[in-house]
């Protein structure tokens, strides 16, 4: 596709200098795209292990739960479960991926947590459900935290391909284009030129 | 103990109720049905009444503290004694009150964690009393146990001194109302309960590694077992534990803890609840006590566990085998 | 005159005490009965024999009274001797003396057997045999105080 410009000199240095930049700039988003996709990969294997390891432990609280649903009356769990208190500090922060900052967390559980409910009508399985429970929220955090990562890179891996290859495939192509066809024109003008010339001198020649 | 022939009308009509218990027939046909035909054979056993207004398997936990309640209500009434029976009663008033204290700390709405018509105080009475600090409706020793509870919540802040505080009270009252009736099997097996709920405790806290202060506080004094044989093994290896029990008449915990491992700490429940069925297994050949009427008690208990189990379980997915590694031994 | 005062404190006593005795059996059985048709009626009529069971002591007790009294008759009543007295007040110990005991430990029994047939409807016999065995004894008795009886001239 050809960029409508004035076949001469002046567009013909200006298209080159942009030919010049376009390429470096592809250059620099290939290199980007590729950085970003070693990220990727690199996270997306990180993230989908840990998934599976949030899951299954997941369902391993669960079935203690579910255990210890099955010798304690509800009023016994729901008075257990409304007293019990645990103290969670979250520290959201953010990281610097290139130009993109994900999420960061850090979780404590500071000392003084408690189970709040009374040892007579609970039973061992509700405190190893609790535990396991406890236990999974910093992993569930870390899910959280490489997933939101995973799809911030994933959005701005797509746009620098869009980028490339809108400089790849449509404007170093058309700047090529335009300043072989400028330089094709100015060639032909030169032509044109030298044989008006040679036509000339022919005709003060014969006189 | 001599034969105590006031107990001759409760004891033939306990009797006559230990019909209604769930047999091994009954049990197949709990564990072969889905969650709602196993509510719908519920409805025609002697649940029929306190399933009658639970319409999805999922409330059926309000129609079991119903049913529970309806028990200890009966087996109370036809008691010669009722006051000994009425201790089984009061722990869920001593629970309720915990409950409401709580909530009532926690500035939670609504109540939470209250089992109406188990115990003998009306849970409006108690919600009251708590709301206006008022515990003159209360029998004497809940109320001053509700007193010391609510101050040493505010001294120490921490919820675990509301319950360390009443449910001694509770068992010190039982305890005492039963040596007060010279009712010598009572005694005992409200010793035995204390020892189980002991037991429990200590290994609850040697597995959340808490330290002697925690387990005294939590410890229920009165039963066999003293606290200073749990705090020696504090520190020690669960194995010392079994030991420790092995002789005594705990002998039937200790494969538990010889083998110990999270995934198996359900056993510890059910290896109780067996000691306690083999304690009452006396009142078989027993016609005239109270020994009877508590075990009907107890095994309505059990059977209500089983329910839970069986209906939660199939509500959740579970295998027949997982129900059936959780049945006891039963009265049949 | 103080003869016949033994003798009659004698049949009074085997009269009273076995009566005693099938009033508390009774009495036993009765509560126990009443709690197994308390939850479920239809077994009213195997109960109730279970309760009447120990109420043939107080039966046997008025037998031995008259026995008593017709040997009091033969000895000529005021005319008997104080030594008649004593021996027919002994004489009649044996059926006071049993049937208070076995009225009361049958109806222990008797109860228990009335638990039993709230379980197990069809072992009512095996229940009622238990109570027969007391039985036994309370026949001894009076098969004691009627032996006791002829022996005295």
């Amino acid at each position: 596709m050809r960029i409508r410009a004035n076949p001469n000199r002046m567009q013909l240095l200006r298209l080159k200098r942009r030919l010049v930049l376009a390429k470096r700039g592809h250059k620099l988003l290939k290199d980007k795209q590729e950085e970003l996709m070693r990220r990727f990969l690199g996270m997306v294997h990180q993230a989908r292990a840990l998934r599976e390891t949030v899951e299954a432990e997941l369902a391993q609280a669960y079935r203690a739960f579910i255990s210890a649903r099955f010798e304690m009356d509800a009023p016994a769990m729901e008075a257990a479960l409304a007293s019990s208190r645990r103290l969670v500090e979250l520290h959201a922060d953010r990281e610097q991926v290139m130009n993109l900052k994900v999420p960061k967390f850090t979780v404590e559980f500071p000392a003084g947590a408690e189970f709040g409910y009374g040892y007579l009508e609970t039973t061992a399985e509700l405190d190893r459900a609790l535990e396991l429970y406890a236990a999974i929220i910093p992993h569930l955090l870390k899910v959280a935290e490489m997933e939101k990562s995973l799809q911030l890179i994933a959005a701005e891996l797509e746009k620098t391909r869009r980028r490339v290859n809108a400089l790849e495939h449509i404007l170093v192509p058309s700047l090529e284009e335009t300043i072989r066809f400028i330089s094709d024109r100015l060639g032909e003008l030169e032509r044109e030129t030298a044989t008006r010339l040679m036509k000339v001198k022919e005709i003060v020649r014969e006189h | 103990m001599a034969d105590d022939t006031r107990y001759a009308y409760a004891v033939a009509r306990v009797r006559g109720m230990e019909t209604g218990l769930l047999d091994r027939q009954w049990l197949e046909r709990l564990l072969s049905e889905t969650a709602n035909g196993a509510l719908k054979a519920l409805s025609d056993s002697a649940y029929e009444e306190s399933m009658a207004d639970v319409g999805r398997p999922q409330e059926i936990e309000r129609g079991l503290v119903l049913a529970l309640g309806e028990t200890l209500e009966t087996v109370s009434a036809i008691s010669p004694v009722p006051e000994l029976i009425d201790l089984f009663r009061l722990r869920w008033d001593a629970r309720n009150l915990k409950a409401h204290q709580k909530a009532s700390f926690l500035k939670l709405e609504g109540e939470i964690g209250v089992a109406s018509g188990v115990g003998t105080i009306d849970v409006s009475v108690l919600e009251k009393a708590v709301q206006e600090k008022d515990y003159t409706a209360l029998p004497d020793f809940l109320a001053e146990a509700a007193r010391t509870a609510e101050e040493a919540y505010r001294d120490r802040g921490e919820l675990s001194v509301i319950d360390a505080v009443i449910d001694r009270a509770m068992w010190k009252h039982s305890l005492d109302t039963a040596t007060g009736h010279r009712d010598t099997f009572l005694r005992g097996f409200f010793q035995i309960e204390i020892d189980l709920a002991n037991v429990k405790t200590f290994a609850r806290m040697k597995e959340a590694n808490r330290d002697r202060a925690d387990l005294g506080a939590a410890f229920v004094p009165g039963g066999t077992l003293e606290l200073s044989l749990f705090e020696g093994l504090l520190g020690e290896p669960m194995d010392a534990f079994a030991r420790a029990l092995e002789y005594g008449r705990y002998g039937a915990l200790t494969p538990v803890f010889r083998e110990w491992t999270p995934e198996r700490i359900y056993t510890l429940e059910l290896v109780c609840d067996n000691v306690l069925l083999k304690e009452i297994e006396k009142a078989k050949t027993i016609a005239y006590g109270i020994e009877p009427l508590v075990a009907f008690i107890v095994y309505r208990q059990i059977e209500i566990k089983l329910i839970r189990t069986a209906v939660i379980a199939k509500l959740d997915g579970a295998d027949r085998s997982d129900i059936e590694a959780r049945l006891r031994m039963t009265h049949v | 005159m103080e003869g016949l005062m033994l003798a009659m404190a004698g049949a009074a006593l085997a009269a009273g005490l076995a009566g005693t005795g099938s009033a508390v059996g009774t009495g036993i059985a009765g509560q126990a009965a009443t709690g197994v048709v308390a939850e479920d009626p239809e077994k009213f009529g195997r109960l109730l024999l279970l309760q009447a069971l120990p109420g043939t002591q107080g039966i046997y007790g008025i037998v031995g009274l008259f026995l008593a009294i017709g040997k009091m008759g033969a000895l000529g009543m005021g005319a008997m001797s104080v030594a008649n007295g004593w021996q027919i007040l002994f004489a009649c110990l044996p059926l006071a003396i049993t049937g208070l005991t076995s009225g009361i430990a049958q109806g222990k029994v008797s109860g228990a057997a009335c638990g039993l047939v709230a379980k197990r409807p069809d072992e009512m016999g095996k229940g009622m045999i238990f109570a027969i065995v007391v039985e036994t004894y309370a026949v001894l008795g009076l098969l004691g105080t009627i032996l006791l009886l002829q022996n005295i001239s």
